[in-house]
C-alpha cells in the first residue's frame, strides 16, 4: 500500500501533467490523425454539460464527436444538441441505439458508434469524464511515440459535494488509480478503465471490433487484456482523466463498488481474495474483536496509518477537492466509514453473481461473462 | 416453405467435431440442433457432469504440450482411447471398461437420462452425433412401444468400442458411418449389419450444390485444381478425366485470388503453436499477395488472440483483411457458417486429421498436422489410403519451400482429385433420404 501511494504521488497530476499541458499547440505540419470521440450516454450525470463541453474545446486539429443514447427520449439529448449547435465546426453525430437485453449495453452502443465513425483512432470516454484541452493531443502523442495500440489513463475522481462523493472520489484516486498505476509500473499489467481509452481502429478491427466484448461486463479490463494478449502494445502516459462525482449517494456508491467487486472476483479470484489486505482497518478491527484489548492500540495505529496514507493521496491528487475545508474535516471519519462499507462490498461476490447496472440485471460468470437467462442454444466456451 | 421435420438432432459440445457433424443436418430437425449438456436442456446436476467431461476433454486434447507430465499423460490418454488393430479380424463385442463406465454413468449418475423425457411428445427419429446420448437413448427405448428410431453419426474413420452398447446384438441403435472401414469395425464390435448405413460424413450442402449435379462443388474444384497445378503436370495426366467427370470443358485459368491455405485450429486450441512458424515462412509470399492464409480459429478467444500475437510478431497486421483472414465467432454455428463459406475459396486445408478429414470429399487436399488420439491416427491412415491427405514433407518453418514443391509437382492437385473421387460426398442428402423414405442404397 505504501508503494502504491508512493507511485501515485510520483505520477500525480500536478507534475508531469502540468508540464505536458503547458506544451505548445500542435502545428499543422505534425501528423495528427483524425480521432473519433465515442461517447455512450445514458441520462444525466453530475456536471454533464460541462463534462461534454470540455470535449468540444480540445486543442486538437481534427476530430469528431459521436454520441449514443438508448432512445430519443433520453434526458441528456437536450444538452448534447445544444452543444452541437454551439460548436458547429466540430462534426457531431447522435445515434439512438436501443437497449439490448442480453449483452453489454455500453459495448452495444460502442459498436454502433464504431460503425459510424471515421477516425483512425477511437477515443472512448464516459459521460462523467471532463478533460483538459490538451488531453487528446497528449494521448495521441503518446500513441505515436510509443507505437502502442491502446493508451489508458488513471482516473481522478473529483468535485465532491457530498460525503458519498468524497468517498467515491477517494476510492477512485486511492484504490482504483493506485492499482492502475502500481500494476502497470511494477508488473506491466494494464488495468484499463473505461473512463478513457484511446484505441487504434485497425487493431480493434483485427479482434472483430467492439462486438468482440459484447458478452462481457468488464469490457474495459478485457479490452486491455485482449490487446496485450494479441501482441498489441498497450501503454499509458499517466495523464489523469477527471471523473466528476458531485452528488453521489451512499446507495449509488455501494451499488457501483459492489458491481465492480463482483466483476473483479470473476476476473481473477486469487487477486480478489488478496484485496482484503488493502483494507487493513477491517483486519485490525477483526483482530481486536477476536483477541480483545491488546489489539486496540494496533487497531488504532492501523486506522491512523490508513487515514494518513489516504490523506496524503488526497492532498497530492485531488487538487480541486482539497480547496474545500469540509472535505478536510470529514476526511478521517470518511475513510473509516468507507473502509467498513467496502468490507461489506467485498463480501458481496461470495453471496451473489447478479449485477444491477442502469436497469439491467445480469448474472455474470467467468471473466464477467454475461449469462442470459433464456438462451437455449448458445454455448459458453469460457467453461472449457 | 415449411421445413421437413424428419428427426431430432442431438449433439454435444465436446470439441467442434460432434457439432460440425450435426450442422449440415440442422434443417431436418424441428428445433434445430439440441446441444445436450448446455443450459436450458439439462438439470443443474447433469450440466456439471457435462462441464467436467468437457474440461477433461479440452485438457486431454492439449495434454501433449504440457511440460514434464505431457508425454506420460499422452500415453495414458492413448491407451484409454485405444482402438484395437483391425487385423486379424475377430469378435470384439465383449464390452470394455469404457463401455461399463459409460453404462454406470448413465444408470447411476443420470448422464443424459433426461433426454427421452425432453424428446417426449412425438415419435420422430433421433440423430445423435455423440455416443453417450445415443447409448442413453438406446438403454431407454428398449421394451418401449412404439420404438423411436435412434441413430448415431460416426465422426471418425474408426472408433473405440465405447461407441457401441454393452450388448450390441440387443441394441436398436443405428449407425450412420463415413466409410467402409468404420462399418467393418462396427461389425467386429457386434453391431448387426442391417443397423449400419455407410452414408458418408454429412458435409455442408452449401459447398456441394444439388445432390444430382453437385454444381457448386464441381466449379470450386475446377478452380482449385487450376490453383494447385500451376505447372500443368496434373492436367497432363488427368485433364481428360477431370473434364469428363466434372462436365466442365474449360481448363481453369488463373483464379482471381491468391493461392489460399486454410489452417484450422482444433476446437481445443491444439496446433496453435505452429502458426508462428507458418507465418514466418510465408511472410514474403503473404506480403506479395502470392499466398492467402485463412486461420480458422474456432470459438475460443485465447486462440484468436494468440494468432493475432503471432501476426503482430511477424509485422503482418496490415495484411489482415487482405491476405490474412481470421475466422472467429463466439457462436459455434455462426462459425461453421463462416468456415464453410471460406472453404469454397480454399485450396488446401491444413488441419489435424479430425472429422475435417472427410472434407476431402469436397475436393480439398488435406495437409495433416499431428494427430491427437487413436481415432485421428486412423483418420490419417484413411486419408493416406485414399491419397487425399498429405503429411507435410518438411517442418512448418520451411512450409513456403515445400508447399511450392508440392504445387509444382502436382501432388496437391492429385490429392484434391483423389478426395473428390474416393470419399463420399453426399452424406447429408443420404441421411435425409434414409429418414424420409426409410430406404438406403449403399455406394
Amino acid at each position: 500500500m505504501l508503494a502504491m501511494t508512493a507511485l501515485v504521488i510520483w505520477h500525480r497530476p500536478t507534475t508531469r501533467q502540468k508540464k505536458s499541458l503547458d506544451s505548445p499547440s500542435p502545428s499543422p505540419s505534425q501528423d495528427y490523425p483524425l480521432v473519433s470521440l465515442l461517447k455512450p450516454v445514458k441520462g444525466m450525470d453530475d456536471g454533464l454539460e460541462a463534462n461534454l463541453e470540455s470535449f468540444y474545446q480540445l486543442d486538437y486539429p481534427l476530430y469528431e464527436v459521436l454520441f449514443a443514447v438508448d432512445d430519443w427520449q433520453d434526458e441528456s439529448l437536450a444538452i448534447i444538441k445544444k452543444l452541437a449547435a454551439r460548436y458547429p465546426r466540430i462534426h457531431t453525430k447522435i445515434l439512438a441505439t436501443g437497449d439490448p437485453l442480453a449483452e453489454n449495453p455500453k459495448i452495444h452502443k460502442l459498436s454502433w458508434l464504431e460503425s459510424e465513425s471515421r477516425g483512425r483512432l477511437l477515443w472512448v470516454t464516459d459521460a462523467s469524464v471532463r478533460v483538459e484541452p490538451q488531453t487528446l493531443r497528449l494521448l495521441v502523442e503518446k500513441y505515436s511515440s510509443s507505437k502502442a495500440k491502446l493508451i489508458f489513463s488513471p482516473v481522478l475522481g473529483t468535485n465532491s459535494r457530498s460525503l458519498a462523493s468524497l468517498m467515491e472520489n477517494t476510492y477512485l484516486n486511492f484504490f482504483t488509480s493506485g492499482n492502475i498505476i502500481a500494476l502497470w509500473k511494477l508488473f506491466r499489467q494494464p488495468v484499463v478503465m473505461g473512463k478513457s481509452i484511446l484505441l487504434d481502429r485497425s487493431a480493434l478491427k483485427a479482434l472483430g471490433g467492439f462486438k468482440y466484448f459484447k458478452d462481457y461486463l468488464a469490457e474495459d479490463y478485457l479490452i486491455g487484456k485482449s490487446f496485450q494478449d494479441s501482441g498489441f502494445k498497450v501503454d499509458t502516459n499517466y495523464i489523469w482523466i477527471k471523473n466528476i462525482s458531485e452528488q453521489a449517494s451512499l446507495r449509488s456508491f455501494f451499488k457501483r463498488t459492489a458491481r465492480w467487486a463482483r466483476m473483479r472476483s470473476k476476473l481473477n479470484r486469487p487477486a480478489y481474495l488478496a484485496e482484503l489486505l488493502l483494507n487493513p482497518v477491517v483486519i485490525a478491527l477483526a483482530a481486536m474483536a477476536a483477541f480483545g484489548a491488546p489489539f486496540l492500540k494496533l487497531a488504532l495505529a492501523v486506522a491512523a496509518g490508513k487515514i494518513i496514507l489516504e490523506y496524503v493521496n488526497f492532498l497530492a491528487v485531488n487538487i480541486p477537492d482539497r480547496k474545500r475545508l469540509v472535505n478536510h474535516l470529514s476526511f478521517p471519519a470518511m475513510v473509516i466509514a468507507k473502509d467498513l462499507l467496502l468490507f461489506a462490498v467485498y463480501l458481496m461476490p461470495f453471496f451473489s453473481n447478479t449485477v444491477d447496472w442502469r436497469g439491467h440485471h445480469f448474472k455474470i460468470g467467468k471473466n464477467s461473462l454475461i449469462t442470459p437467462q433464456t438462451d437455449l442454444e448458445k454455448l459458453i466456451y469460457e467453461e472449457a | 416453405m415449411k421445413k421437413p421435420e424428419l428427426a431430432h438432432l442431438v449433439a454435444v459440445h465436446m470439441g467442434l467435431g460432434h457439432l460440425r457433424a450435426a450442422y449440415p443436418l440442422r434443417s431436418i430437425s424441428p428445433e434445430g440442433i439440441i446441444v445436450w449438456g448446455s443450459r436450458g436442456h439439462v438439470s443443474r446436476g447433469e450440466k456439471k457432469y457435462w462441464r467436467l467431461w468437457r474440461r477433461i476433454y479440452y485438457h486431454l486434447s492439449r495434454v501433449g504440450s504440457y511440460p514434464v507430465i505431457g508425454k506420460l499423460a499422452l500415453k495414458i490418454l492413448i491407451s484409454a482411447e485405444r482402438i484395437p488393430p483391425f487385423y486379424p479380424q475377430r469378435d470384439l463385442s465383449r464390452p470394455t471398461v469404457g463401455v461399463r463406465l459409460l453404462k454406470f454413468f448413465i444408470r447411476k449418475a443420470n448422464l443424459a437420462r433426461s433426454l427421452p423425457e425432453y424428446l417426449k411428445g412425438d415419435n420422430l427419429p433421433v440423430i445423435n452425433t455423440f455416443y453417450a446420448t445415443a447409448i442413453a437413448l438406446d438403454m431407454n427405448v428398449k421394451g418401449q412401444e412404439p420404438l423411436r428410431e435412434n441413430y448415431v453419426i460416426i465422426c471418425d474413420a474408426d472408433v473405440n468400442r465405447v461407441w457401441v452398447p454393452e450388448k450390441p446384438a440387443e441394441s436398436q441403435l443405428r449407425y450412420l458411418v463415413p466409410c467402409s472401414r468404420a462399418k467393418a469395425r462396427l461389425i467386429n464390435y457386434g453391431v448387426k449389419k442391417e443397423n449400419i448405413f455407410v452414408t458418408g460424413f454429412p458435409l455442408p450442402t452449401e459447398n456441394i450444390g444439388s445432390e444430382e449435379r453437385m454444381e457448386g462443388l464441381k466449379i470450386d474444384l475446377m478452380t482449385r485444381l487450376g490453383q494447385l497445378d500451376p505447372s500443368g503436370k496434373f492436367f497432363a495426366y488427368y485433364g481428360q478425366t477431370v473434364h469428363q467427370l466434372l462436365g466442365l470443358n474449360r481448363i481453369p485459368g488463373s483464379a482471381s485470388r491468391p493461392f489460399t491455405i486454410m489452417f484450422a485450429i482444433g476446437g481445443a486450441g491444439a496446433q496453435v503453436e505452429i502458426v508462428g512458424k507458418i507465418l514466418k515462412s510465408l511472410n514474403k509470399e503473404i506480403n506479395s499477395a502470392q499466398v492467402r492464409l485463412i486461420f480458422a480459429c474456432g470459438v475460443q478467444r485465447k486462440v484468436l488472440e494468440k494468432i493475432l500475437k503471432f501476426i503482430n510478431q511477424e509485422g503482418l497486421l496490415p495484411q489482415i483483411g487482405r491476405n490474412i483472414y481470421l475466422i472467429y465467432q463466439d457462436d459455434v454455428f455462426n462459425y461453421f457458417d463462416q468456415f464453410n463459406r471460406w472453404l469454397r475459396q480454399t485450396d488446401i486445408l491444413w488441419t489435424k486429421p479430425s472429422e475435417l478429414s472427410f472434407y476431402c470429399g469436397l475436393g480439398i487436399p488435406i495437409l495433416m498436422a499431428a494427430p491427437i488420439g487413436p481415432q485421428e491416427e486412423r483418420n490419417r491412415r484413411w486419408l493416406m489410403d485414399i491419397h487425399a491427405g498429405l503429411v507435410p514433407p518438411g517442418p512448418p518453418e520451411c512450409c513456403a519451400e515445400w508447399l511450392s514443391d508440392l504445387r509444382k509437382n502436382g501432388r496437391l492437385a492429385e490429392a484434391a482429385w483423389a478426395g473428390f473421387i474416393k470419399a463420399r460426398k453426399l452424406g447429408t442428402y443420404k441421411i435425409a433420404k434414409l429418414l424420409e423414405t426409410g430406404q438406403f442404397t449403399e455406394e
